[in-house]
């Protein structure tokens, strides 16, 4: 009886946040075999190998068609994890193969030329000569056909046996999540995750939520930025971050002591990681100031638009853009008219090899320019011209 | 594999990774999550990582890359350029190859788009000793068992 409950809890919580360990569950496929359970989303934990995946696949369809995938819910669009036995010889053919015909990724756990690792959980029954391969796959994707086309296409004689895992939708943002530590960015500043203590209370801390937007704190470019707006910001500046992500770059400003600060992004999760980040600095919406815009090119500076103004151009202080080199060229004109002249612009998020094409197309922009690095990362800088150079 | 066997005696390996990611546009969502998430790698760092690397390439190419796990949840990765395949799907302007290379041509491409794909091929790191005659051979070989044909000019 309390088994059987236990199943039933399992398999609703399934499409919800379930800490999902291949060892403690796998003892229970015997249990799933005989109880015959028909609910719906029970079908989606197929631990028997070879699996029909039609049956599998067309509760998949009914799962996904609840939740359905807009593009802000890309954190939660199912998908299937494939755990394949394949021998020792063929796997790395096999692997690259099965990207070919379809799998969206292929991992081997260990360097696979050495020891066995434990990768297969609870099962236990590898031959030395096997080697585990775990693969992902995109709901639509029929699996069985994959793995054995690329089966074929590796030269192995026989399809390997393969056992599919449901996607547990969160499983895998909570590990990833859970990897965020303290950060000391420089003397004095450090950028803590919500749920950990800060290790020096004296210093200024940053409180981030650790999430799916860009700027913990620990890639060397959002560093770069940091330790670019503690020299800059001397108090009162009108700051706006441009591709602000989780907002750490803004709320780092306010810290520092700027007057207000603007933030935009184009991603809708980030901008709510930034109001959340936001209220756990105290950070009233009187001083971060955050917008949603459109990823279209703008077509001219904001102040022009027709519907409700967020900031009019040439207003900032401090204007800096943590992005990738791309949108940098292509939105050169918009980053720059936020800002006053003589206003300081800050761009980063570019490889060092990346810094001519942006000295070339920003010359006309700035003078001053100045190019820090760090680990192969750059952040450039420079004032802006009264008129640009043209 | 020289390399890899100098990164084994650094420090363990906890696993090898391939995927394939379009150009400029990893995100933290599956494919891309679930696989290097239960490696408890930094998401964000890898997409930041290899969306600065790949802005060269048109946006959405299908790049393959490989990713190296280490036990303690540091990771390096290499990327590679799409397969020749790819591109001469794309240069001919077909979804799929011939059914029966050889005898049915699905369509064909100059002469100088097998150029310009050789020019891409060679910044591979597998590539990079071979002249680019012998680069431009093995297209056209991919060509023909494709059952895409090489025309000097277009008629």
């Amino acid at each position: 009886m309390s088994k059987s409950h236990f199943i039933k809890h399992l398999s609703f919580n399934l499409n919800r946040a379930l800490v999902h360990r291949p060892p403690p569950l796998l003892p229970l496929p015997s249990l799933v075999n005989t109880t015959k359970p028909d609910y719906p989303f029970f079908r989606r934990s197929c631990f028997s190998s070879n699996i029909r995946t039609s049956s599998s696949r067309a509760t998949f369809s009914s799962a996904s068609a609840a939740s359905p995938a807009t593009s802000t819910d890309w954190n939660y669009q199912s998908y299937v994890s494939v755990r394949i036995r394949c021998p020792r010889h063929a796997y790395e053919s096999f692997s690259e193969a099965l990207l070919c015909f379809g799998a969206s990724s292929s991992s081997v756990d260990g360097d696979g030329a050495g020891e066995e690792e434990e990768g297969g959980g609870g099962d236990g029954s590898y031959g030395l000569n096997e080697v585990v391969i775990d693969s992902v796959f995109v709901e639509c994707q029929d699996v069985k056909a994959c793995i054995a086309k690329a089966a074929n296409a590796a030269g192995l004689k026989t399809t390997p046996s393969y056992q599919v895992k449901t996607g547990a939708q969160d499983d895998w943002i909570r590990q990833s999540l859970e990897s965020f530590n303290p950060v000391e960015v420089t003397q004095g500043l450090w950028i803590v995750p919500e749920l950990k203590s800060p290790p020096d209370i004296n210093a200024t801390n940053i409180i981030l939520k650790p999430g799916f937007a860009f700027g913990t704190g620990e890639h060397p470019t959002t560093k770069l930025c940091l330790l670019l707006l503690k020299g800059l910001i001397k108090g009162g500046e009108c700051f706006l971050d441009y591709g602000t992500g989780s907002g750490v770059l803004a709320i780092a400003a306010l810290k520092f002591g700027a007057a207000v600060s603007f933030g935009i992004d184009v991603d809708e999760q980030a901008i709510e990681l930034a109001h959340h980040n936001a209220v756990l600095n105290n950070m009233g919406p009187e001083k971060m100031k955050l917008d949603l815009v459109s990823g279209n090119k703008m077509p001219s500076p904001m102040g022009s638009r027709t519907d409700e103004v967020f900031m009019k151009t040439e207003t900032c202080d401090v204007v800096v853009a943590n992005i990738l080199l791309n949108p940098l060229l292509e939105l050169a004109d918009d980053i720059v008219s936020f800002a006053k002249p003589g206003a300081v612009i800050g761009l980063s998020g570019i490889l060092s090899e990346q810094v001519p094409l942006i000295t070339n197309r920003y010359s006309q922009f700035w003078e001053d320019q100045s190019v820090v690095e760090m680990d192969g990362w750059a952040c450039v800088s420079g004032t802006k011209r009264a008129k640009p150079n043209l | 594999m020289a390399t890899l066997k100098e990164i084994l005696t650094r420090r363990p390996v906890a696993a090898t990774i391939r995927l394939t990611v379009p150009a400029g546009g990893a995100r933290p969502a599956p494919p891309v999550g679930p696989a290097l998430g239960q490696y408890r790698l930094n998401l964000m760092a890898f997409c930041k990582d290899f969306n600065a690397r790949t802005q060269k390439y048109k946006a959405e190419t299908p790049m393959s890359v490989t990713i190296t796990a280490f036990k303690d949840n540091t990771f390096e990765f290499t990327v590679k350029s799409p397969s020749v395949t790819w591109y001469l799907k794309k240069a001919a302007g077909i979804e799929s190859g011939s059914s029966r290379p050889g005898h049915v041509a699905a369509s064909s491409v100059t002469l100088k788009h097998v150029y310009e794909i050789a020019k891409v091929k060679q910044s591979d790191p597998y590539c990079q000793y071979m002249s680019l005659e012998s680069i431009c051979k093995s297209v056209i070989g991919t060509a023909n068992t494709m059952g895409i044909k090489v025309v000097k000019e277009l008629e």
